[in-house]
């Protein structure tokens, strides 16, 4: 680890989720999309809001997008966290459509802007890997 | 034709404890406190109460009535929307009253919000929570970057919300004075004597950008209940009753995730408010107070837009030169809400919305109080409403 990032790998309980975490830990960002609609989506359902297939893989994204909505979180006890503020957890709009929930690195919080371009990168925390997003 | 649930049913009694920062009493004793008063207060026997409504994860129908010695109970339900539940649980009251399936409904709720939920070396054990949806999203998707707390997930709507309409903090602290205000009025408030003025809103530490420590509410121990009755039967018990006009509630989408949301700011009560005034026959700016839930100040403001009463990014002027304070024209939260009075997920909102409408305020009482509006806001932005008239 090359550098300390506010990032936790989660211990997941339920199978679709803590699937979405393990493929990312060859560095790749996917998320499920429709066999049958095309539809990418996130977080990870059984079943395709839009056409009710229940036929999906796990298809790598081009990792660009943009800054849907963002908090500079300035006051957090709980370890790691604790003495990472202040950090900057943005919802991320993806070009394929989806949007998740991940934390922005190399940037300065007061410089963060809706609709600024991002891209994904893969960094390890404590107990794996997780994407993140720095400015594109 | 449809039925109509307007007017069909009302609110008898209302009970209490004290709301504390610290105590050593389980939740469920506190629960059974305030329920035993709300039954009191209605003129009722325990024995009279036939539904139940306890909130999710603390307590059962069963083991309350085996509490209260209640040996028949024909309807319970429990509404799964975190701090929407008490509000939504209105409208489920009146439905089971309304047709019959019960005389007198028993909604209660009870917590140790401070005591219970962070560790405290001097907390009394309780039992742990129940299952609930939201925690395994939150768990499996914010916590791993460290936004796990509803003052940081809600900050993702806050934030768009301020960039896309330029909301100076100013809107939200007005929301914060006007609470801290009336609370001043309010025996049972713990804010009362902690007068907070805009000056020190605005120099309040930040927690998670937009909001800052007086954005949030207060980390409360307490518990309350509400008892419901036909409107039949309401006129020969002991208080006024307060009738309920309309109820609704309704979810975002998805509900149980905000990130993958493409309008951030369609909350629950966008859905819920317009089916409540129909019901009600009322238009929004019919009412004479608001009791809206407010867990944070920006979700006040978000759902005054859902109410609408007014449009979209324009609350920043709604609640402009004392409008939403006792003197001005639609008084909030007249107890002091979440932020200053205390945290029963609402249920205090319910109560003095009751006690205004029965004229029955004390030092809050407003002058004119004819009709009413309390409503929720739970998990990720569910919503519900209840219009309540004397």
């Amino acid at each position: 680890m090359s550098e300390i990032v506010p990032g936790l790998y989660p211990s997941s309980s339920d199978p679709l989720n803590r699937a979405f975490w393990e493929q990312c830990q060859d560095g790749v960002l996917r998320l499920q999309r429709c066999d049958a609609c095309g539809l990418f989506r996130h977080i990870p359902r059984t079943t395709c809001p839009s056409c009710g297939s229940h036929a999906w893989n796990w298809t790598p994204v081009c990792g660009d997008g943009t800054v849907f909505s963002y908090t500079v979180i300035r006051e957090n006890y709980m370890p790691p966290f604790q003495g990472l503020v202040p950090y900057v957890v943005a919802v991320v709009k993806l070009t394929e459509g989806a949007q998740l929930a991940a934390a922005l690195l190399d940037v300065v919080p007061e410089q963060v802007t809706l609709d600024m371009p991002v891209k994904v990168v893969v960094r390890d925390v404590q107990g794996g890997k997780i994407p993140f997003f720095i400015p594109a | 034709m449809p039925l109509s649930l307007k007017d069909q049913a009302a609110i008898v009694g209302i009970g209490e404890t004290d709301y504390m920062r610290g105590t050593k009493r389980t939740a469920m004793d506190q629960m059974l406190e305030a329920a035993q008063k709300a039954i009191a207060d209605a003129g009722l026997e325990p024995q009279d109460i036939d539904g139940i409504i306890p909130p999710p994860m603390y307590t059962i129908a069963e083991e309350v009535a085996a509490n209260l010695g209640i040996d028949d109970v024909s309807f319970s339900t429990t509404m799964h929307m975190g701090g929407a539940s008490p509000t939504a649980a209105i409208g489920a009251a009146a439905l089971a009253v309304a047709t019959g399936m019960a005389r007198h409904v028993l909604i209660v709720l009870g917590w140790n919000g401070f005591s219970a939920i962070r560790p405290r070396p001097d907390a009394a054990p309780d039992r742990p929570w129940g299952i609930q949806t939201l925690m395994p999203m939150v768990q499996d998707f914010y916590l791993p970057y460290g936004a796990f707390m509803p003052v940081q997930m809600y900050s993702w709507l806050a934030m768009r919300y301020v960039k896309l309409y330029g909301v100076p903090p100013e809107a939200a602290g007005a929301v914060w004075v006007a609470c801290n205000k009336h609370a001043q009025l309010n025996e049972r408030a713990l804010m009362k004597g902690k007068v907070v003025d805009m000056a020190a809103y605005l120099n309040a530490r930040p927690l998670s950008d937009p909001m800052r420590r007086y954005d949030a509410c207060l980390e409360t121990d307490g518990a309350c209940a509400v008892v419901i009755s036909s409107a039949e039967r309401a006129r020969d018990l002991a208080k006024p009753p307060v009738y309920i006009m309309g109820v609704g509630q309704g979810r975002p989408n998805p509900g149980d995730d905000i990130a993958a949301r493409k309008d951030l700011l369609h909350i629950g009560l966008t859905h819920g408010a317009p089916r409540a005034f129909a019901m009600a026959g009322i238009a929004p700016h019919d009412v004479d107070f608001l009791q809206i839930y407010d867990c944070f100040t920006y979700v006040v403001l978000l759902q005054m837009e859902a109410l609408g009463l007014c449009a979209r990014g324009e609350a920043q002027d709604f609640v402009k030169d004392g409008a939403i304070e006792r003197t001005g024209r639609y008084p909030l939260n007249t107890h002091g809400g979440l932020l200053c009075e205390a945290h029963v997920w609402g249920m205090g909102h319910i109560l003095e919305a009751t006690r205004q409408l029965r004229g029955a305020a004390g030092a809050t009482q407003l002058a004119r109080a004819e009709v009413g509006l309390v409503t929720g806001w739970g998990d990720m932005g569910d919503g519900s409403i209840a219009i309540l008239r004397r």
